[in-house]
């Protein structure tokens, strides 16, 4: 039996809007410690991983280890049925091959449930190991949203430097070039709103703006983004899911083709 | 969104003011298109940087859990190990008032895991009523643990004095310890493994067993 009850859609509708635009179907693996999803969109150039924690739920159970492969497409649909507001209750059972959605509303008037049918995915799973990161940027999600788009516009990909004067983002193409260079912020208000750089080496390294985009779908998650590159190795683009745990990207890097 | 706290620099290098004019995504596709032709030779473009894929940077695994086969492998070379290194950790002799030497543990055990062999001379079950005799008369204590193994009875002889810890075990009803025998190199051991998730400084035992009247008669402890 699985059960897991969160008192708000809306992080459960924002989890699904932050990978959808990756992934059209994904397995939820389910065990007493929360619930995992770890995969890899159609070209294999980027992965969503995904960590919520059992102690972020207003109640979890997962009496035995449970892999939920669902079309992401049809869970988007059964989300959009709640409100905001109302609670969401999964459950399965054991070896069920559905999954259901029940959503109360605040005042406990109306209950709506709705049944999904499961899939069996034969999904990859890939071993990523704790890696110490050269440079870790950490800045408003919003601003990297803004970049990600603003860049987009002036070229496929976007090259990323990191050294510790700052930040600097940069795109060319046939238009022209564009660069945005963010300095680390000395005093903020918030801790959110800052720009924090911590280096070890600079870093330099080139990436599709294509799926950066996609990432900066997880900006209503979290007002903070983190960035963790390393020469060769892919980026890591991490947003927090508040009280629940996080969601990783990790994007491949471009290399210089040597053919041409 | 721009904070004036953060610096920033947009720069914007035009080369062709008429072509900037237009829609950006329209003026990828003909520029695109015309530079294929001349092959422009511009450091790096986005035709030159290829992307790189995730499987190139980290293994793949069928699964991130492992299978139920794979587990009761695992378990049983760790058995197997116990048996082979004469595995003793976490087990420590200790001298209890009126009953005399016993196990306790210095590190928690989980449930089904290896903790001690009941390591001894294997006889079969014949020989062993032999030594009883002896025994008695010799007054040498209870250290013999009797099984069936593949139709046949054995014996575990433990009786000669040894540094092994097996054979100190003691007598409950309700112990944490079960035996069970396991075929290692042809032969059948005896190995006791954790009945239950066992804290640290518990003592170990298990149940001997032994039901007879006689025996319950001159060793009144086995009712506990």
């Amino acid at each position: 039996m699985f059960e897991a009850r969160l008192i708000s859609s809306s992080v459960l509708k924002k989890v699904l809007d932050a990978i959808k635009d990756l992934l059209n179907e994904a397995t939820f693996d389910c065990s007493d410690s929360g619930i995992q999803l770890q995969a890899m969109d159609n070209s294999h150039v980027s992965l969503v991983s995904l960590t919520l924690r059992s102690d972020g739920f207003d109640k979890f159970r997962c009496d035995r280890n449970l892999s939920m492969g669902m079309n992401l497409t049809s869970m988007a649909k059964i989300l959009k049925c709640s409100n905001n507001d109302d609670t969401v209750t999964m459950k399965a059972q054991d070896n069920a091959d559905t999954v259901t959605f029940m959503f109360e509303s605040q005042n406990q008037e109306k209950v709506s449930d709705y049944e999904m049918k499961l899939m069996n995915l034969d999904q990859e799973h890939l071993g990523i190991p704790e890696t110490d990161y050269a440079c870790i940027v950490r800045m408003p999600s919003m601003e990297f949203a803004r970049i990600c788009r603003d860049l987009s516009q002036f070229g496929e990909s976007m090259v990323i430097c990191c050294t510790k004067e700052g930040v600097k983002f940069s795109a060319s193409g046939d238009v022209g070039s564009a660069n945005i260079k963010l300095a680390q912020t000395s005093s903020a208000d918030k801790e959110e709103e800052a720009v924090v750089i911590e280096m070890q080496e600079p870093v330099t390294l080139t990436f599709a703006c294509r799926y950066l985009n996609s990432f900066t779908k997880a900006t209503p998650l979290s007002p903070q983004v983190q960035l963790s590159m390393s020469a060769d190795v892919p980026l890591v683009v991490e947003y927090r899911v508040q009280d629940y745990g996080h969601i990783r990207y990790y994007l491949a890097p471009k290399i210089e083709d040597d053919d041409s | 969104m721009i904070t004036t706290r953060n610096r920033f620099l947009y720069r914007l290098n035009v080369n062709q003011a008429d072509n900037f004019t237009n829609n950006c995504n329209e003026s990828d596709r003909t520029f695109g298109a015309r530079k294929s032709r001349i092959k422009a030779t511009k450091k790096i473009t986005d035709s030159r940087a290829k992307n790189t894929k995730m499987t190139d940077f980290y293994p793949v695994r069928r699964s991130g859990r492992r299978t139920k086969s794979e587990l009761e492998r695992e378990y049983l070379s760790s058995i197997e190990t116990g048996i082979r290194t004469g595995q003793k950790t976490g087990v420590m002799k200790e001298i209890f008032p009126g009953k005399g030497r016993g196990l306790v543990t210095t590190k928690p055990f989980r449930k089904n895991e290896f903790v001690i062999e009941y390591i001894g001379e294997l006889i079969t079950a014949a020989v062993a009523k032999e030594r009883v005799e002896k025994y008695t008369v010799e007054q040498a204590g209870c250290f013999l643990f009797y099984f069936k193994h593949s139709g046949h009875n054995y014996c575990i002889d433990a009786t000669k004095e040894s540094d092994e810890l097996g054979r100190l075990l003691n007598h409950s009803r309700n112990g944490n310890l079960k035996p069970k025998t396991f075929v290692y190199r042809n032969r059948p051991h005896i190995v006791l493994l954790a009945k239950q998730d066992i804290q640290i400084g518990e003592e170990l035992s298990y149940d001997y067993g032994d039901r007879e009247k006689t025996a319950m008669l001159n060793n009144p402890w086995l009712k506990t």
